[in-house]
């Protein structure tokens, strides 16, 4: 299958639930601060429903009691008390709706705000991680669906046992047989949409996979597009879009046919109810124990039971889903950073030196170390250079020095100092980095090259454009530093956006400089540029640089190359040229001397 | 603006109209039964009132039971025919615009952002309200609205026109009020639906930009934008609230005045008039109750008309864009040259970025494209490609304009490796193929062996989503492997080298040509290697070409060359 195996993480997420109660306990903190908004309108909501069964009984009266007498006054009267019972019931329904939908908006943006503030906290490799579209729908659906569960779902289920329960006791009260008849009846209807909801929520869960299949598949084509073009595939990925939308589509209507007659499988019991009361009922009037009005007010208020019933039954699908929306957030918000903040961080250094190496190991699965017992040191202000093939173990290094990551095993020292023994924001505040994704926001030219730190002036950044030559094209954009990057850039070449990413390290001047392969895209011209600016710029700073490019890292004080998770070979230029080894072999293939010769 | 909706939806009716067919016949049975259920209790209840007979009211309430049996069946397949209706339709609304987005020119994607084409493509089609619903149930359950009106308003009208007269007075001045309320409740829509987006917007941007969001400690600033972007977004959301709820609430009490002018008028009708039966009584209250259904669903109708505009202009304008126009022409030859005579290409009026550029590849011919950055290396190689339409000059293969041959058959001819490789979801085996039933098995072995995925990734591994779940160069060597599969006439590769190693890449040069001896190859690179290995040399700069020749006497002749290349540059 060509979409297999990517929505696992998903179905695993929507299978694990929490308690009902420990979910509440969970919301608890949103939902309090507007406790009272909830509080009157379930209050409300109840009044409403008290009023809609009052109207029956008024009816009831009017056939019974006015309409025989001719009593004209009275017919007056309960046409009028009706009127106040409905105007009632439609104010607090509206008053109702209007505090509860409010305080409900409110609550479900505060977990958007929590959710969006932990991910931030959680830590880069956890980001990348999930896709894109998973961070965002955890945020915008999930949060939605789960304070749906404590306003609106909590209301309507509370009406519709309102209405079921007040019904219920009216009809006791009225006729105890018409009582028994609905008792016997309900039962049946409740059993049976129970039932069918316990069937459709796998099913439910699937067809949102299936959705999800459909969104993604357009997700990845569409942005594809120019190349879809070049390569002449446009066709092949239409067709893969619509072989995901009628899968979607024969599913879901499938599974419409099934709910919807079974749904009205189960209303035709409401009949059922009425003939049985109307048919018993003809046989009480004839002994004149029971009223025609009563009847009527019977297949009234079966009519009205007949939604709760519904109601309550989607609802409760409605509170599982909430569950696993409740879950999703809830375990994302207890999970722990990757990278943990110690109780008491070291103030850091004010003049950052050395960086430290002490027998490092890394592994993301056991058994399969990427980095082996790695030791070496980068003194202050010095600049080391990685070199290695791809999957050496260079990117490893470079996010455990900008702590996205710690060691498995051994240390990583910051003058001396255990780097989680900081805290990593205030760590991290010392690094400029370019990185291989060259990613450009949709703000201003200035915010992206400051990155949106207001405290850095516009003139420092200006500076640092005309440094890396980046100046004359940014005046010649219409707003010049205020343009707003569109299509993240985009319709910058990729050198372009690269010498964005350098200026942006040159105007934040950090202590140390993290380049990770940022040289091997920009041609020599412009990389002469940088090299100029960057050698300004490490004058006196601490610079780690990972590079295929050789002519980027010859000038560094030491190169280390990195093979298979291990340090191979250490040195300076010169050094690694006489000896010969691997960095000599690579030098050579770049000058295009033929290395086997 | 019902009018502009209605036609829009009119091609994709007649496509589905045997399912339309199916929903309205339905919707008419539906609501004949319903509107008549009340009728027959009426019977009942007259011959249990007044001149009492039980038998006649037994043979009712079997008419009845009939009735309701009947009635269920056919609401049990009315709500799920709907559905039927809006899915088809969906998909093809869906399915005609995404191949419209597939084939727009090159500028399209630049001007529309990539989350936002999947939104028009997903949520405006698929939410509730939106396009799907309403081309579906959307306009049937107006239609089952007026038909429920309309049928109970003759049943009233035959059981007493009076107090039909009388207790209908409120709705016109329902729908007078609802028309006024048009625009208000249309305008905040817009705004909510505005909100949203942006949310959406921030949220993927700050996402996608994770690693440079924690590397430079921006959090705090990102949260600061969101809770900005949360903000309006609140706002907005409570006025939609507070106006639908107001709403609401006034429509369904102006006619709910209706029923109570049946109260009392009924009931007096009941003691003075001997033929106005308690039964009639009975019947009106059940019709007037049934009539604030379909009341709401109507008005309800202009809000969605309203949503569904809103998302109908979202979809034509991706219409509205013009489509690249690829050619029809087949080129049957092996190995035609590929000549390009005195391109111009410019992005923006008057600022060319290629000018005068001719160059050609011929079959085994390696040709390398060097320049300092912005030169125009990709956007040549993007003319190439046959996506960016040159203003001046002409690309042919054999003589033949590369812009008359079918999407298909240049693609044949020219593979294309890009500089950022793109990769979708599936296995390394379908992204080399990309379906293309020419390339066989073996073919994607030999094209992954060239591209020096051989013993790292096999073809059966999962790329992940957008191929992340492979590093940088394990994508850029997949994307080189889907180049070489199809044993194309002329390999084009936008620098693909800076995703391979100095090592990797010798290897790839020393297997190329025996995969591909008789192909030519058209290569962007900064890498003295790869311009030492080729057979020209074209020196690009600043759009036009400066010199072109062998790597080693472009050396000889003109000292600016060696500055192109880095491992040269020693002071």
């Amino acid at each position: 299958m060509w979409w297999s195996d990517h929505h696992g993480m998903d179905d695993r997420e929507l299978d694990s639930r929490l308690p009902t109660l420990e979910m509440i306990r969970r919301v608890g903190p949103y939902v309090r601060p507007h406790r009272w908004a909830f509080f009157f309108s379930f209050a409300l909501s109840l009044v409403a429903v008290g009023m809609t069964l009052g109207q029956p009984l008024i009816f009831k009266h009017i056939i019974d009691v006015n309409v025989p007498a001719g009593d004209l006054q009275g017919l007056f009267y309960s046409a009028m008390g009706y009127l106040a019972l409905m105007i009632g019931s439609g104010l607090a329904t509206m008053a109702a709706t209007i505090m509860l939908g409010k305080a409900g908006v409110i609550a479900v943006n505060t977990i958007k705000r929590d959710l969006f503030s932990h991910f931030m906290r959680l830590g880069l490799l956890w980001m990348e991680k999930h896709p894109t579209g998973t961070l965002v729908s955890r945020i915008e659906s999930d949060s939605q669906r789960l304070v749906a569960l404590t306003s609106t779902m909590m209301m309507r289920i509370l009406s519709a046992l309102g209405v079921l329960i007040g019904a219920l006791t009216i009809l006791a009260q009225v006729d105890l047989r018409l009582f028994a008849v609905a008792g016997l009846i309900i039962p049946v209807m409740v059993g049976g949409t129970f039932l069918l909801f316990r069937w459709l929520r796998p099913r439910f869960r699937k067809e949102r996979a299936l959705y999800a299949r459909l969104t993604g598949v357009i997700a990845e084509f569409l942005p594809a597009s120019r190349f879809l073009q070049a390569a002449g595939r446009v066709n092949w990925a239409a067709g893969k879009i619509r072989d995901e939308n009628v899968g979607y589509n024969r599913f879901t209507v499938r599974l419409a046919y099934i709910e919807y007659g079974v749904w009205h499988g189960l209303g035709f019991f409401e009949v059922i109810m009425t003939v049985t009361a109307l048919w018993l009922g003809t046989s009480w009037i004839a002994q004149g124990n029971i009223t025609v009005g009563a009847l009527v007010l019977f297949a009234q208020y079966v009519a009205q039971v007949y939604w709760p019933i519904i109601a309550l039954s989607e609802q409760l699908a409605e509170v599982q889903r909430a569950g696993g929306a409740a879950d999703r957030i809830f375990e994302t918000l207890d999970q722990d950073p990757l990278v943990s903040v110690p109780k008491l961080p070291v103030v850091l250094p004010q003049d950052p030196g050395e960086i430290r190496f002490d027998n490092v190991s890394f592994e993301y699965e056991e058994g399969k170390p990427v980095l082996r017992d790695v030791s070496f040191s980068l003194e202050g202000g010095k600049t080391l250079a990685l070199v290695g093939p791809t999957g050496g173990g260079k990117s490893t290094i470079v996010n455990m020095v900008c702590r996205f990551m710690d060691p498995s095993e051994g240390r990583i020292l910051l003058d001396g100092q255990d780097l989680r023994h900081f805290h990593p924001l205030d760590l991290r505040k010392l690094y400029g980095l370019v990185f291989q994704d060259l990613y450009l926001f949709p703000v201003s030219v200035l915010d992206n090259l400051r990155a949106f730190r207001t405290d850095i002036p516009r003139e420092r950044v200006i500076e640092a454009a005309k440094t890396s030559g980046l100046h004359e094209l940014i005046m010649a954009f219409d707003k010049g530093y205020d343009t707003v990057f569109e299509s993240r850039g985009s319709n910058l070449s990729y050198g372009q956006r690269q010498l964005m990413a350098f200026t942006r390290a040159l105007a934040v001047d950090p202590p140390i400089l993290v380049l990770d392969e940022a040289t091997s895209s920009v041609d020599p011209g412009t990389e002469r540029k940088i090299q100029q600016t960057l050698e300004r710029l490490t004058q006196g700073r601490t610079t780690l640089v990972v590079a295929h490019r050789l002519s980027t890292i010859r000038r560094a004080n030491r190169i280390l190359v990195v093979e298979g998770g291990r340090i191979s070979e250490s040195g300076t230029h010169d050094e690694l040229m006489e000896r010969d080894g691997h960095y000599a072999y690579l030098v050579k293939l770049q000058t295009g001397e033929d290395p086997d010769a | 603006m019902l009018r502009r909706v209605l036609r829009w939806l009119l091609p994709y009716w007649r496509r589905s109209r045997g399912i339309m067919t199916l929903v309205f016949s339905l919707t008419v049975f539906a609501i004949a039964t319903r509107t008549l259920y009340p009728v027959i209790f009426k019977f009942i209840i007259d011959h249990l009132s007044g001149d009492f007979d039980p038998k006649s009211a037994k043979h009712w309430i079997m008419v009845l039971f009939g009735m309701g049996l009947v009635r269920e069946l056919t609401q049990a397949f009315l709500p799920s025919s709907r559905a039927w209706l809006n899915l088809t339709n969906s998909l093809h609304i869906r399915m005609g615009h995404a191949e419209t987005v597939l084939r727009k020119r090159h500028d399209f994607y630049s001007r529309f952002r990539p989350g936002d084409l999947v939104t028009r493509l997903t949520d405006d089609i698929d939410q509730f309200e939106k396009i799907g619903w309403y081309s579906g149930s959307g306009v049937f359950r107006p239609i089952e609205a007026i038909l429920t009106l309309v049928f109970s308003l003759a049943v009233m009208f035959t059981l007493d026109w009076r107090l039909t007269l009388a207790s209908t007075l409120p709705l016109p001045f329902i729908v007078w009020g609802l028309a006024r309320t048009e625009s208000i409740q249309q305008k905040r829509y817009e705004e909510r639906q505005k909100r949203t987006s942006e949310t959406v917007e921030s949220l993927e941007s700050i996402f996608s930009g994770a690693r440079i969001v924690k590397g430079y400690v921006m959090e705090e600033a990102q949260n600061e934008i969101f809770d900005k972007v949360l903000d309006k977004r609140e706002d907005a959301e409570k006025r939609v609230i507070t106006l639908q709820a107001l709403l609401e609430g006034i429509f369904s009490l102006m006619n709910q005045t209706g029923l109570i002018i049946v109260l009392f008028l009924g009931g007096y009708f009941v003691l003075v008039n001997p033929e106005f039966t308690l039964g009639d009584f009975y019947a009106f209250v059940a019709y007037l109750s049934g009539l604030t259904m379909p009341l709401w669903t109507i008005a309800w109708f202009f809000v969605s008309t309203n949503v569904t505009n809103t998302s109908v202009g979202r979809l034509e304008e991706l219409g509205k864009e013009p489509e690249r126009r690829p050619g029809v022409l087949e080129l049957p030859q092996r190995h035609p040259p590929l000549h390009v005579r005195d391109l111009n290409f410019e992005y923006d009026e008057g600022k060319p970025v290629l000018n005068g550029i001719s160059l050609s590849v011929r079959a085994g011919e390696t040709v390398a494209l060097v320049g300092p950055v912005a030169c125009g290396k990709t956007t040549l190689l993007g003319c190439v490609m046959g996506i960016l339409k040159p203003q001046k000059g002409s690309i042919d293969l054999a003589g033949r304009d590369l812009f008359e041959l079918s999407d298909e058959e240049r693609s044949r001819h020219l593979a294309y490796a890009p500089q950022e490789p793109i990769l979708f979801s599936g296995k390394v085996e379908e992204n080399v193929t990309l379906g293309r039933e020419t390339v066989s098995a073996e073919q994607v072995e030999r094209a992954m062996e060239t591209a020096s995925l051989g013993g790292e990734v096999g073809p059966g591994r999962d790329v992940g989503q957008g191929g992340r779940d492979l590093s940088g160069g394990q994508r850029g060597r997949v994307s080189l492997a889907r180049a070489l599969a199809g044993t194309p006439s002329i390999l084009v590769l936008d620098d693909v080298t800076s995703a391979l190693d100095a090592k990797t890449e010798k290897r790839f040069w020393d297997r190329v040509r025996t995969l591909l001896p008789d192909s030519g190859i058209l290569v962007s690179t900064h890498r003295e290697a790869t311009a030492q290995r080729a057979d020209r040399v074209v020196w690009l700069q600043e759009g036009t070409i400066l010199h072109e020749g062998r790597h080693d006497d472009l050396l000889e002749e003109h000292p600016g060359y060696q500055k192109l290349f880095a491992m040269e540059e020693d002071d």
